[in-house]
């Protein structure tokens, strides 16, 4: 089975133009036919000036990485379907001509690395390959330096590029031998956290895993941002994010016509977490209002767990001081046992990532209930009959944000479509940049806490993503996300509304 | 036009080039380092797998004499004695150098390297991570040129010339595909690191890049080239699918091969070894069946690796995983496989420090000859590399030092500048580079392949000289822009390419024997001369003479063919 396939290059000859302009080839696919094989026919038959980089054609030096549709890959690994594509270069790094980029700004970075390196004493080294245990430079010795994943970092596309080296600077450094100095080690903070980085690594270096670990190592030093340093002192001291007392953790739910039935229920069958920032920051009540509202139509018996629910802990986590989130995870374990429940759902992503991929390992042992996201509940409520929804509403086209606690790191991208499926009048049009290929929408990472500027960058980009779509509503499962894109759709003052999905679920019940 | 001028220049940039600029860098010399593609990233050396050193981690009864007797018996005793003797000594000493920079070979849990077995070495002795040894040595390396003032990294740099005064050299001219103009460095040393000459073949594991440059600059230079025909072909390089041609399958040491006719046909040429022999052997069984009209569908034959253990695929990750993401899962089907261009033995005359016989003119690693002798045993490339990339970048230093550096005949440079602006000016053609890379592969895949003869030589002599005269001037340069003009480059490879071709024809033609990793059957035995003779190639004036010199200082002899491996 042969047939052609249009190959649309943004070409761009320096000497000449003015800026890139786009040409068509049209080439012969055959299976197992790959991006590098198919730019180097165009440029052996049909031309020669076509300019881009290769080596090895096997996944090892790095030289081949360009864009196809939009997204960074290795040419020599990505293999084509026969559908038209369009290629160009990498986004987060100057063009120089075709598909050539400058790459001095990454070997810029680890040049840096390696002067404050020869600073440190001995012991300000904080992160060294053969300091690692075997596994961690085993996974380090497979990156090929190739920059996919700084062009699909968040945080390098909005072009604040002095604030970040970008996820590709620690594997490439420690990988090389260089040690990365304490202080130097904080440029993780300004990470997002977001896994995207990871996902599109070609060599599966586990990326985000170090820049995880840089944190720790600078967070064992009592070398936090002093903002940080105080989110966790605060966390400890009131059990919660805000530094309020705990007992107001059910202020969200005094607003309510009638109160949530789950309150004072000391066993049931589902503990409905609900994580800091909808219980304690006002303009998240709404998520937490809509669940509860949505449990109790439905019947469910659900506990709240009230002041006895403290910070699950990720945001220490996050900072890189995991251990001193083993007391509240402990005490949140207890509190959810002492109900007999076999679920415990969240609305927020984070807890529900943190409480079912890091409580076990931690504490080491079965929770003996099994976490579940809104978004998981909701879509089984739904497919069970349990929640009978309206006719006749108005059409709404929506787009969906995938969070990265949800989506990469938890795993869930299909729930939240399948709610939205059922929606009547809902039409979702998705961003290309969906699932694991979702952009952060600048609220992870604690990276609000060190660099709200920077965040607000990242969101922006993600708000004209949204925006591109033609949708009216960004739709999305994480009362974080919404946050931060509300704030920065009121920044920009754009025509979009950001609405939670566990509105969209009420709006719609009968 | 860019003049520059500088201590050492070392051109290329894989593991030899590296550890070179490294050395030089060390002495206090300014340094300068070219690729014609990205620097550190662009040669075999990150393809590498495994690293043979003999150590204090070696197993009972090895050593150095046995590794060297093991790479004298696999180089079938063409090799150079001292500068063999020379790497398996001084082996030792880079690896402890590379892990003090951050090289962190695989060991077990009780704390002992991991040494692997391969063919022709009597012990395990090949360090590993992974199968990535290559990797990350480009990686440790390229990291020591970083944050230095002395050292000027540039990529894209292609070389087309050395300049000479007086018979020493004095320089090297290129063109700067980055800046796009034409570039001369003035150097008081030189060292070439350019590797094989793969890329001439049309199966081969080589990355696009080698061409073959170095060979054709130093044979400009007036430079002696040895065992020009000395090809390694690796004998299982992917056929198909089209996008891994040439992707060789380490695997193949521990699997099982069928021709198209389902058969295990080394029953018929190793009965006692099957697969488990060397690799010229079994490339040249495995052309034979191809030839003789066995081959699979796609022109190989089937590699079995499904009964391989799975500890034993851990060794070879990067292969599996690679192949398997592009729909074959080694541990499920066959892959079909023939012999690819891998490795080169000739090259560039050297001594123990790497000097040419041009004064000032130095070279190390793969496009250097003489350390492998007629066959390269595993393991024994990245450790070439270390040792003669460091032993040539501190010799040039020391050169650059003393003799200090000298203008290039003026001549020379007008002539080299006018002739690379005229092929800019060129324009349309008739023809491609690609079509004539193409039919220069082909020459060589029928001529100078796994098996030889005088006629078929003589046919691709001819045949070169044909492209010289007809096929490189139709051919199109599709810009008139230096920057990154790679129609440019193609061109100019290609022009080198046909030059060292013919270089190696001529000494497959003058090896009137079998010998190492040249077979011809029309001579299909080793001469009962002894000691074993060099081919030498070296350019005098319009032509190329040919000698046949007898190797020296040969104190290791050959035992007898019971030992042979």
């Amino acid at each position: 089975m042969t047939h052609t396939f249009q190959v649309r290059i943004e070409r761009f000859d320096p000497t000449v133009d003015a800026g890139p302009e786009l040409r068509d080839y049209a080439v012969q696919y055959h299976p197992s036919m790959t991006l590098l094989e198919a730019l180097q026919e165009i440029q052996d038959r049909q031309d020669g000036s076509l300019a881009f980089r290769s080596s090895c054609g096997i996944a090892k030096c790095g030289s081949c990485a360009v864009t196809l549709d939009g997204r960074a890959v290795l040419a020599c690994q990505t293999q084509l379907d026969g559908r038209d594509i369009h290629v160009g270069p990498l986004r987060n790094a100057p063009l120089v001509k075709d598909l050539i980029v400058d790459r001095e700004r990454a070997v810029g970075h680890q040049v840096v690395t390696v002067e404050a390196e020869a600073q440190a004493p001995a012991s300000g080294v904080a992160l060294a390959a053969h300091q690692e245990t075997a596994a961690d430079y085993a996974n380090l010795s497979r990156c090929i330096g190739c920059l996919v994943c700084d062009d699909t970092c968040p945080v390098l596309s909005a072009r604040r590029e002095d604030a970040f080296p970008g996820p590709a600077w620690l594997p490439t450094s420690l990988s090389s031998g260089i040690g990365v100095e304490e202080r130097r080690a904080g440029q993780a903070f300004r990470c997002l956290l977001c896994g995207a980085c990871a996902v599109a690594c070609p060599s599966g270096v586990t990326t985000d895993r170090f820049l995880e670990l840089a944190r720790q190592r600078v967070a064992e030093r009592d070398l936090l941002p002093q903002p940080l340093a105080a989110l966790d002192g605060r966390i400890e001291q009131s059990h919660n994010i805000s530094g309020e007392p705990n007992e107001g953790r059910l202020l969200w739910a005094g607003n309510l016509a009638h109160p949530p039935l789950g309150i004072g229920r000391r066993h049931a069958e589902v503990v409905y977490f609900v994580g800091c920032v909808s219980s304690l920051f006002p303009r998240s009540y709404s998520v937490a209002q809509s669940f509860v509202q949505i449990l109790d139509r439905a019947d469910i018996g659900y506990a709240l767990l009230g002041e006895e629910e403290w910070c699950c802990g990720y945001p220490m986590a996050v900072s890189g001081e995991l251990e001193r989130a083993r007391e509240m995870m402990r005490h949140n374990l207890e509190a959810v046992r002492a109900t007999g429940a076999r679920y415990l759902v969240s609305t927020c992503p984070s807890c529900y990532h943190f409480w079912k991929h890091v409580y076990p390992e931690i504490l080491g042992e079965e929770l003996g209930f099994t976490p579940v996201h809104s978004t998981q509940y909701l879509a089984s409520l739904l497919e069970n009959g349990k929640l009978p929804l309206r006719d006749g509403l108005p059409r709404q086209v929506v787009t969906y944000h995938d969070p990265c606690d949800l989506g990469r790191k938890g795993g869930e991208y299909d729930a939240p479509r399948r709610i939205l499926a059922r929606l009547p009048g809902v039409e979702l049009r998705e961003m290309p940049e969906n699932r694991e290929h979702s952009l952060c929408c600048g609220g992870g990472g604690n990276l609000e806490t060190v660099d709200a500027e920077l965040g607000g960058a990242v969101a922006r980009t993600r708000v004209r993503q949204a925006v591109d779509t033609g949708a009216e509503t960004i739709v999305s499962a994480c009362q974080q996300c919404e946050r931060t894109l509300s704030r920065s759709v009121r920044a920009e003052r754009v025509r979009i509304r950001v609405k939670d999905i566990g509105e969209m679920v009420l709006d719609a019940l009968e | 036009m860019r003049r520059q001028d500088t201590d050492v220049l070392v051109v290329g940039s894989g593991g030899a080039g590296l550890y070179a600029a490294i050395e030089a860098a060390a002495t206090g010399a300014h340094v300068s380092i070219w690729d014609k593609g990205l620097v550190a990233k662009s040669g075999g050396t990150v393809g590498g797998a495994g690293l043979a050193a003999v150590g204090p981690w070696s197993v009972a009864g090895d050593g150095t004499d046995v590794h060297l007797s093991d790479t004298l018996h696999g180089g079938a005793f063409l090799n150079d004695q001292r500068l063999a003797r020379i790497l398996v000594e001084e082996a030792e000493r880079r690896v402890v150098e590379m892990e003090g920079w951050g090289l962190r070979f695989d060991r077990r849990p009780d704390g002992h390297y991991v040494l692997d077995i391969a063919g022709g070495h009597t012990f395990p002795r090949l360090l590993a991570i992974s199968d990535r040894v290559g990797l990350q040595m480009s990686k440790v390396l390229g990291r020591r040129l970083l944050g230095q003032v002395r050292i000027e990294q540039r990529s894209d740099i292609l070389a087309t010339r050395v300049l000479t005064r007086q018979g020493r050299a004095a320089g090297v001219m290129g063109i700067d595909l980055a800046a796009g103009e034409v570039v001369h460095m003035q150097a008081g040393a030189i060292v070439l690191a350019t590797g094989g000459v793969g890329q001439l073949y049309p199966v081969t594991s080589n990355p696009v890049q080698c061409t073959g440059d170095g060979l054709a600059l130093a044979l400009g230079a007036g430079a002696r080239l040895v065992n020009m025909e000395q090809v390694q072909f690796y004998p299982s390089g992917l056929v198909y699918p089209p996008s891994l041609r040439g992707f060789i399958l380490g695997v193949q040491e521990y699997a099982k091969l069928y021709n198209g006719a389902n058969e295990r046909f080394m029953a018929r040429y190793e009965p006692e070894v099957l697969e488990k022999t060397t690799r010229d052997r079994l490339a040249r069984a495995i052309q034979a069946e191809i030839a003789a009209g066995r081959g699979s569908e796609h022109g190989g034959v089937c590699l079995d690796a499904t009964t391989v253990p799975e500890e034993t695929f851990r060794s070879f990750e990067h292969e599996y995983e690679l192949c398997k993401k592009r729909g074959f899962d080694l541990r499920q089907v066959r892959m079909e496989v023939a012999p690819a261009a891998h490795y080169f033995m000739g090259g560039v005359e050297i001594d123990a420090d790497g000097c040419s016989n041009v004064p000032g003119l130095l070279a190390a690693g793969e496009v250097a000859g003489g350390v492998q002798g007629g066959n390269r045993l595993s393991g024994n490339s990245l450790a070439d590399i270390a040792v003669f990339g460091a032993r040539a970048g501190a010799s040039a230093a020391r050169y650059a030092c003393v003799a200090g550096r000298v203008a290039a005949d003026a001549e020379q440079e007008v002539q080299e500048e006018a002739r690379l602006l005229d092929l800019l000016r060129r324009g349309g053609g008739s023809l491609t580079a690609a079509d004539g890379r193409q039919m220069l592969r082909e020459l060589m895949w029928t001529g100078m392949g796994v098996v030889r003869n005088a006629g078929g030589l003589a046919a691709t002599l001819a045949a070169l000289d044909g492209m010289s005269a007809d096929v490189l001037p139709r051919i199109t340069i599709a810009s008139t822009s230096l920057v990154h003009n790679r129609s440019m480059a193609a061109y100019l490879e290609l022009e080198q390419m046909v030059l060292v071709a013919g270089t190696m024809a001529r000494a497959a033609l003058a090896r009137r024997e079998s010998r190492g990793a040249h077979f011809r059957d029309d001579h299909p035995v080793p001469s009962e001369a002894w000691p074993p003779s060099w081919t030498v190639v070296r350019q005098e004036g319009e032509s190329l003479s040919v000698a046949l010199n007898p190797l020296t200082d040969v104190q290791v002899r050959e035992l007898s063919p019971e030992r042979e491996p």
